[in-house]
């Protein structure tokens, strides 16, 4: 067992399914997180399973534990299953054309003489949390694990879209990576933001996430990043930007990642929504990850309850925590502040004096006032789980 | 003398640049180029008629524990997927072997272990009645025209007002659509949709939307 925090929970749901794969001829027995089946792949470390062809590849809790997640723990999710698994940075060229001036053909070199950005931005997939859904919805079966932290560098994508020169009458900016479909019909990966959203001061094409090179599995060699925004615009391996002049809206735009035309986002629990609108920004999320669920504590000694939030481009301003089931909370210290796209950490002391069962609950603010529900918000696609988690633990 | 090394060394030289050129030409510099192998990881779906089928046609566009990491789900949940992926990603898989699929994923994933319906009406007598235009409706149309709405094109639902502002006004304005779509829609032949099943269908839309 790789994490000491690997609760008596977590081992009686391995123990289940270790008996259940060997029973059908499965796996060996350490190869499980979370009750989950782990998988090690190119560059990465043994992360959760969901898919191989294409790779959905999932985080496990405890390396949310540290204020930065390695390159190799981040999670990994491609649509299409033609993905990237050789590339050759003499040959590679991002294209940069459209409504512009100037066709440009930028290699690794040339993206690398622009101005240096560097930040830490959560990057958290639009799906993540799917599988809390209830009713259940179908996807990828993600629970906390499809996000991490971590610090990108690049080139400002504005900087780059003003030496094609972007012409008057752009509406927006189309993003295409170097994945694709196995069969003809099946619609290319290509996502797009407005012109105004593009050309905003943060958006960047990363070189190195966390210092180093991208992982291939995480859009080696260079990927857009949109802090504050869900992942699905963070267009992986990117291959060519075009500016277009009228509103695109091919699949993976339109009908594919859409939210509820409303501020919640949300329809009745099995409903089917009126108006829907892209999904954008991340809403507020919290999340306990020390001690983790199911976890035996004692009596009388002090626990540190560590957790992580964040939010969609504005800094968090309080974590309230409550070790009663939500009947009364009280404040949390926060870590350091890594700025506004980053998650900070938060710490709560709490000696627990009684023996017994305890829900702990977590619920993050941000500086303009958004917050968690007590109660899931459901959409039909399983996007934007927010809920304020709650664990449980047993005090003996 | 020193003709004869000056040659040499020239021919020494020509012979690396060419190397070199050849190098280029290939563009292989292993300083620049990353890779990686990807694993192939099996699955294993459970047992039952229309495994192998199942197994067959998803894994042309993707591995199975696309369907192993799945709640269980309903069987219109599975039949929407399904027509998902024939009509959004171009499975080409035809209305028996999407049966046949429908069936085993209901059965074998889905929330109860009966075969679905469709089992039952693949042994039916081909003369019987056979499914209900509502049932036909929910197998072929539901997934873009989920209660006769449109994912797609939110402006041509199958409300009857809606119809008739594109002048459909009988089940042939209807059967002609299915046999010759617009753009955004897939087109429903005689194979996929007999006439038969096609009138039910277009009965079906004019009397409930």
């Amino acid at each position: 067992m790789k994490d000491i925090n690997f609760s008596r929970r977590d081992f009686l749901r391995t123990a289940g399914a270790v008996g259940l794969a060997a029973a059908f001829g499965g796996f060996p027995s350490d190869i499980f997180a979370e009750g989950r089946r782990l998988y090690k792949f190119p560059e990465k470390t043994d992360l959760i399973l969901l898919t191989s062809r294409p790779p959905q590849l999932e985080t496990p809790l405890h390396y949310f534990k540290e204020l930065i997640t390695p390159n190799e723990a981040l999670f990994v999710r491609w649509h299409l299953a033609d993905i990237p698994a050789y590339v050759d940075l003499n040959k590679w060229r991002l294209k940069i054309g459209g409504n512009a001036d100037k066709v440009l053909e930028l290699s690794m070199d040339d993206l690398k003489k622009f101005e240096k950005v560097t930040y830490t931005a959560v990057i958290q997939c639009s799906g993540n949390g799917r599988s809390f859904f209830e009713p259940r919805v179908p996807g990828g079966q993600w629970q906390n694990g499809a996000m991490g932290n971590v610090t990108w560098s690049g080139a400002r994508l504005k900087d780059i879209l003003n030496q094609a020169g972007i012409r008057a009458g752009s509406v927006d900016v189309v993003f295409d990576g170097l994945d694709s479909g196995p069969l003809p019909k099946v619609p290319d990966f290509l996502k797009s933001l407005p012109v105004d959203k593009a050309v905003g001061e943060d958006i960047i094409i990363a070189y190195e996430m966390n210092g180093g090179p991208l992982t291939m599995l995480n859009g080696f060699p260079a990927r857009l990043v949109v802090p504050g925004w869900f992942a699905t615009y963070w267009v992986k391996a990117l291959r060519e930007i075009t500016v277009v002049t009228k509103k695109y809206e091919e699949f993976w735009m339109k009908p594919a990642y859409r939210i509820p035309d409303n501020p919640c986002a949300c329809v009745p629990p099995g409903s089917k929504p009126g108006r829907t609108v892209p999904i954008t920004r991340m809403n507020t999320r919290s999340l306990i990850i020390g001690p983790s669920n199911g976890a035996n504590l004692k009596a009388n000694v002090p626990v540190d309850i560590m957790g992580i939030a964040f939010s969609g481009g504005y800094s968090i301003k309080d974590v309230i925590v409550s070790v009663d089931g939500g009947k009364s909370w009280g404040e949390s210290r926060c870590g350091k502040d890594m700025g506004k796209y980053s998650w900070i950490q938060w710490f709560y002391t709490w000696k627990p004096e009684k023996k017994g069962k305890y829900i702990l609950m977590a619920r993050a603010t941000n500086s303009i006032g958004e917050s968690q529900p007590f109660e899931s918000l459901w959409n039909p696609s399983g996007y934007m789980w927010n809920k304020i988690e709650s664990i449980e633990v047993n005090v003996v | 003398m020193k003709v004869l090394i000056a040659l040499t060394a020239a021919i020494f030289i020509s012979v690396i640049s060419m190397q070199l050129n050849a190098a280029s030409i290939e563009g292989v510099d292993e300083s620049t180029v990353k890779s990686i192998d990807l694993p192939a990881i099996e699955v294993d779906l459970k047992e039952g008629a229309g495994k192998d089928k199942t197994a067959a046609f998803c894994n042309i566009c993707h591995s199975t524990d696309y369907i192993t990491m799945q709640p269980r789900f309903p069987a219109d949940t599975w039949s929407a997927i399904v027509h998902k992926m024939i009509v959004v990603f171009g499975a080409p898989v035809n209305e028996d072997d999407s049966r046949a699929i429908i069936n085993y994923l209901s059965s074998h994933y889905g929330t109860s272990e009966r075969p679905a319906s469709s089992e039952m009406q693949m042994k039916q007598n081909p003369d019987g009645p056979g499914p209900t235009g509502e049932e036909l409706f929910k197998r072929n149309c539901a997934v873009c025209h989920p209660g006769g709405g449109n994912t797609i094109n939110p402006d041509k639902t199958l409300n009857m007002d809606h119809l008739k502002t594109h002048g459909i006004k009988k089940a042939e304005d209807i059967i002609r659509i299915m046999r010759n779509p617009g753009p955004g829609m897939r087109t429903f032949d005689e194979y996929a949709v007999p006439d038969k099943d096609a009138k039910k269908i277009a009965e079906y839309i004019l009397k409930t939307f």
